[in-house]
C-alpha cells in the first residue's frame, strides 16, 4: 500500500504538468464531441487521434487519448436525453429514462445527473485501478502462456456470450471472431517468421496494421452507414425545440439523496464487469441499470423519467473505462476496444502492455492514473458543463452533410501517417467495406476487432504453450489456471444459450398474450 | 433489393472457407513455407460454426421463430456507396500524384454533394478551408502529408 502511494507521489510529481492537463482536456472535448455526434463514438475518436499521438510525449499522447474514451462515454447520453438516439451504444440504457425526463422540460437535470454521475462512476473506478493493478501485475508475472491463451479465450466467449437478443446472435458472434482471428492471420508467422495470405504484396507482410483495421472497422464502417441516415438525423433534430426547466440547488441535493446507492453499487459493478475482458461498457450499463431497478422500492417510475434510471447506468459506463485497463496493464490484454486501441497508443510509444509495464515505467503509468483521476475532474467542470449549455444550439444547427465528408478525410491521413503508405487508403477502403457489409448482415464488428487484436495474442501464446509441452494439449488441463478459464469458458456459452432460450420463449410468451404487440 | 441476411452470409461465408481450403491455403500459406495448421485450424472451426449456423437457421424457420430479418437496399443507396467508395479509392491514388491539398479539396467537394449538401457557398468553404487547415495542422505536428505542386508552392513561402 504505501509502495504505491510512494509511486503516486512519484507519479503525480513527473506528470501534473499544464501541457499534460491540456492534452487529457483536448482529448476530452473531442471524446465529447465524437460521443454526442450519433455515428461517432469515444473509441472512433481515439482511433482518430491514435496517428496523431505518434510525434507527442507518452504522457501527453496517452492522456489525450484516455481523455477522449471517457469523454465519448459520457456523451453518448447527450443526444439519448435530447434527441431519444443514444450516441454510443453505452448510452442505450440512459435513453430509457433520460429522454422521458427530458421530455418533461428537465432536459438540465437529466444531463447533469448523467454528467456527474460519469463523473463518480469514473472517479471510483480510477480508484480501484490504482490499488489493484500493481498487486495483480506482480502475480500476473508468473502468469505462463497457457494461461494467457486461456484468458484469451475467455475473453472472446465472453464478448460473444453478452451479444444480442438470440440465439443466432451467439453464432454471428462466434463468426465475427473467427474472422476476426483469420484476418490477425495475415502477414508473418509469429514463430516461423514466414508469410501467410500476403498476396505477394510486401506492404502486407507485417500483416494488416492494427490501425488501419481499427479505424476502417469502427469509423469508416459508421460513416459509410450514415451515407444514407444524414437525413433521418436532421429530421428527427428539427423536432426537438422545447422549453427548458431549471434546475435548482435543492433538486440537486434531493436528487443525490435518492440516487447514492445507486451511485456507489453501479460503479463497483462496472468496475468489476469492466475488469473482466471482453464485457465492455454497453452490457454493464444495461447490468447496473437492472440492478438499480430490482433494488429500487417503488419502480413504477422507471422509463418515465427516475433520475435512477439515468445515475445507474451512466455511473456502470463510466466505470468501465479506467478498469478496462486492469487487464491491460496487468497481462497485457484488453478488456475492451477501447482499451486495445489505448494499448496500440501504448506501443506506439515503445511501452508493451502488459505485467513488466508497471515495473519498467513506473512513473508514466502512475503519472496517468493521477491524470486519469484528474480528467474525470476536470473534463467535467471545464468541458463537459459548457458543452451543455451550447449543446442544444450545436446540434440542432449541425450539418451532418458537411461533418461526415470531413470524417472520411481524417480516416484516410489517419492511416495514411501511420506507414506513410497510400496503400493503406486502399486497404481502408476494403476493410471498411467489409465492416459495413458484416454490419449490415448483423454480425459484430466490435467482436470481429477484438479477435483481431486478441488473435496474434492467443496464436502466439497457444503455440508457445504447445511448443513448451512437445505439442500436448494436456497443458492447457494440467494448469490450474487454464483449465479454469477453459470450463469458464464452455459453462459461459452454454449459460449464454440458456439465456437466448428462455429471452425467445417469454417473447413467444408475450406474443400469445397481447397477439397485436 | 431485399437481401436474406441469414442465407447470404451463409453463401458468403461457406463460398469464402471453400476458396480458402482450397486455393488460399495451399497458395498463400503452404507455398511460401509457413505451417499451415493454425489457418486450417480457423478454417475448420469457421466450417463446423457454418454447419451449426445453418442448423439453428433451420430450427428457427421451423419454429417460427426470429431470424436476423432482410437488408433492404435500394440502388440509389448502392450507387451513392459505391461512388464514395470510389471517390476514396480514386482520391487515395491522386494523393500520390497530385499531393494533399487539390485532390482533398475536389474530393470534399464531391463527398459533401454526395451526402446532399447544396449550399455552393458551403461546399466551397468546406473544400478550400478544410484541407488548407488540416495540412497546417499536420504540418505543426511534424507529419508529412503527400506533396504535390500545390504543396512545393507552399514550402516556397516564407512563412511556416
Amino acid at each position: 500500500m504505501l509502495d504505491i502511494l510512494a509511486n503516486l507521489r512519484d507519479g503525480a510529481l513527473y506528470a501534473v504538468t499544464w501541457t499534460n492537463i491540456l492534452g487529457s482536456l483536448l482529448g476530452y472535448a473531442i471524446g465529447v464531441i465524437c460521443g454526442a455526434v450519433p455515428g461517432l463514438m469515444g473509441v472512433t475518436g481515439m482511433a482518430l487521434l491514435l496517428p496523431f499521438t505518434f510525434t507527442m510525449s507518452p504522457l501527453f499522447a496517452i492522456a489525450a487519448m484516455m481523455g477522449c474514451y471517457k469523454g465519448g462515454c459520457y456523451a453518448g447520453s447527450i443526444t439519448a436525453t435530447l434527441f431519444n438516439i443514444p450516441g454510443t451504444p453505452e448510452a442505450a440504457a440512459t435513453v430509457l429514462d433520460a429522454y422521458p425526463l427530458a421530455q418533461r422540460g428537465e432536459q438540465k437535470r437529466a444531463l447533469e445527473l448523467a454528467l456527474w454521475a460519469s463523473v463518480i462512476g469514473g472517479t471510483i473506478s480510477n480508484c480501484l485501478l490504482i490499488f489493484t493493478a500493481p498487486p495483480l501485475a506482480r502475480v500476473a508475472v508468473r502468469i505462463g502462456p497457457a494461461e494467457t491463451a486461456g484468458l484469451v479465450l475467455f475473453s472472446l466467449t465472453a464478448v460473444i456470450g453478452l451479444m444480442g437478443t438470440s440465439r443466432l446472435a451467439i453464432w454471428k458472434g462466434f463468426l465475427s471472431v473467427i474472422m476476426g482471428l483469420m484476418l490477425a492471420s495475415a502477414g508473418l508467422d509469429p514463430i516461423l517468421s514466414t508469410r501467410r495470405y500476403a498476396f505477394s504484396l510486401t506492404e502486407l507482410d507485417s500483416g494488416i496494421p492494427f490501425v488501419v483495421a481499427v479505424i476502417a472497422m469502427l469509423a469508416f464502417t459508421e460513416i459509410l452507414e450514415q451515407v444514407n441516415r444524414t437525413r433521418e438525423l436532421a429530421v428527427r433534430r428539427e423536432g426537438e425545440r422545447r422549453r427548458s426547466l431549471p434546475y435548482s440547488w435543492g433538486q440537486r441535493l434531493a436528487d443525490v439523496r435518492l440516487c447514492w446507492k445507486d451511485l456507489i453499487r453501479s460503479s463497483l459493478l462496472g468496475s468489476f464487469l469492466g475488469a473482466l475482458p471482453g464485457i465492455g461498457a454497453a452490457p454493464a450499463a444495461f447490468v447496473c441499470y437492472g440492478e438499480a431497478r430490482r433494488a429500487a422500492g417503488d419502480k413504477t417510475l422507471f422509463g418515465k423519467g427516475d433520475p435512477r434510471g439515468i445515475a445507474a447506468p451512466e455511473s456502470g459506463n463510466n466505470a468501465v473505462a479506467a478498469s478496462s485497463l486492469i487487464p491491460l496493464v496487468t497481462l497485457g490484454i484488453p478488456g475492451s476496444v477501447a482499451a486495445a486501441v489505448l494499448g496500440g497508443a501504448f506501443m506506439v510509444q515503445g511501452m508493451i502492455p502488459g505485467p513488466m509495464l508497471m515495473h519498467d515505467h513506473p512513473q508514466v503509468i502512475y503519472g496517468l492514473f493521477v491524470l486519469f483521476v484528474l480528467t474525470d475532474i476536470l473534463g467535467a467542470f471545464l468541458v463537459a458543463l459548457p458543452f451543455i449549455a451550447l449543446v442544444r444550439t450545436l446540434f440542432v444547427n449541425m450539418n451532418y452533410n458537411l461533418l461526415f465528408p470531413l470524417v472520411i478525410v481524417f480516416c484516410g491521413i489517419g492511416v495514411y501517417t501511420e506507414e506513410y503508405s497510400l496503400f493503406s487508403i486502399h486497404l481502408l477502403v476494403v476493410l471498411g467495406t467489409l465492416g459495413f457489409v458484416l454490419t449490415k448482415l448483423g454480425f459484430s464488428v466490435s467482436a470481429l476487432v477484438l479477435a483481431f487484436i486478441l488473435g496474434p495474442v492467443l496464436e502466439r501464446e497457444t503455440r508457445t504453450a504447445l511448443l513448451m509441452s512437445n505439442g500436448s494439449f494436456g497443458i492447457f488441463l494440467t494448469s490450474p489456471i487454464a483449465c479454469t478459464l477453459l470450463v469458464l469458458s464452455v459453462l459461459l456459452f452454454v449459460w449464454a444459450i440458456r439465456q437466448k432460450i428462455k429471452a425467445e420463449r417469454g417473447e413467444k410468451a408475450s406474443l400469445l398474450l397481447d397477439p397485436e404487440e | 433489393m431485399l437481401i436474406r441476411k441469414d442465407i447470404v452470409s451463409l453463401v458468403l461465408l461457406a463460398l469464402f472457407a471453400a476458396v480458402n481450403g482450397w486455393v488460399l491455403i495451399p497458395s498463400q500459406v503452404i507455398a511460401e513455407g509457413s505451417d499451415a495448421t493454425y489457418p486450417r485450424l480457423l478454417n475448420g472451426a469457421l466450417v463446423v460454426l457454418l454447419v451449426l449456423y445453418a442448423l439453428e437457421i433451420l430450427r428457427c424457420r421451423k419454429a417460427g421463430g426470429r431470424t436476423s430479418g432482410v437488408w433492404r437496399l435500394t440502388f440509389s443507396e448502392l450507387g451513392r456507396i459505391a461512388g464514395l467508395l470510389t471517390g476514396i479509392w480514386i482520391w487515395g491514388t491522386a494523393l500520390e500524384a497530385c499531393g494533399f491539398l487539390l485532390p482533398t479539396a475536389l474530393f470534399l467537394l464531391l463527398t459533401a454533394s454526395l451526402y446532399g449538401e447544396r449550399s455552393p457557398w458551403k461546399l466551397l468553404v468546406l473544400a478550400g478551408a478544410s484541407p488548407l487547415a488540416l495540412y497546417a495542422v499536420f504540418t505543426l505536428l511534424g507529419s508529412a502529408l503527400p506533396r504535390g505542386p500545390l504543396e512545393q508552392f507552399f514550402s516556397l513561402l516564407p512563412v511556416r
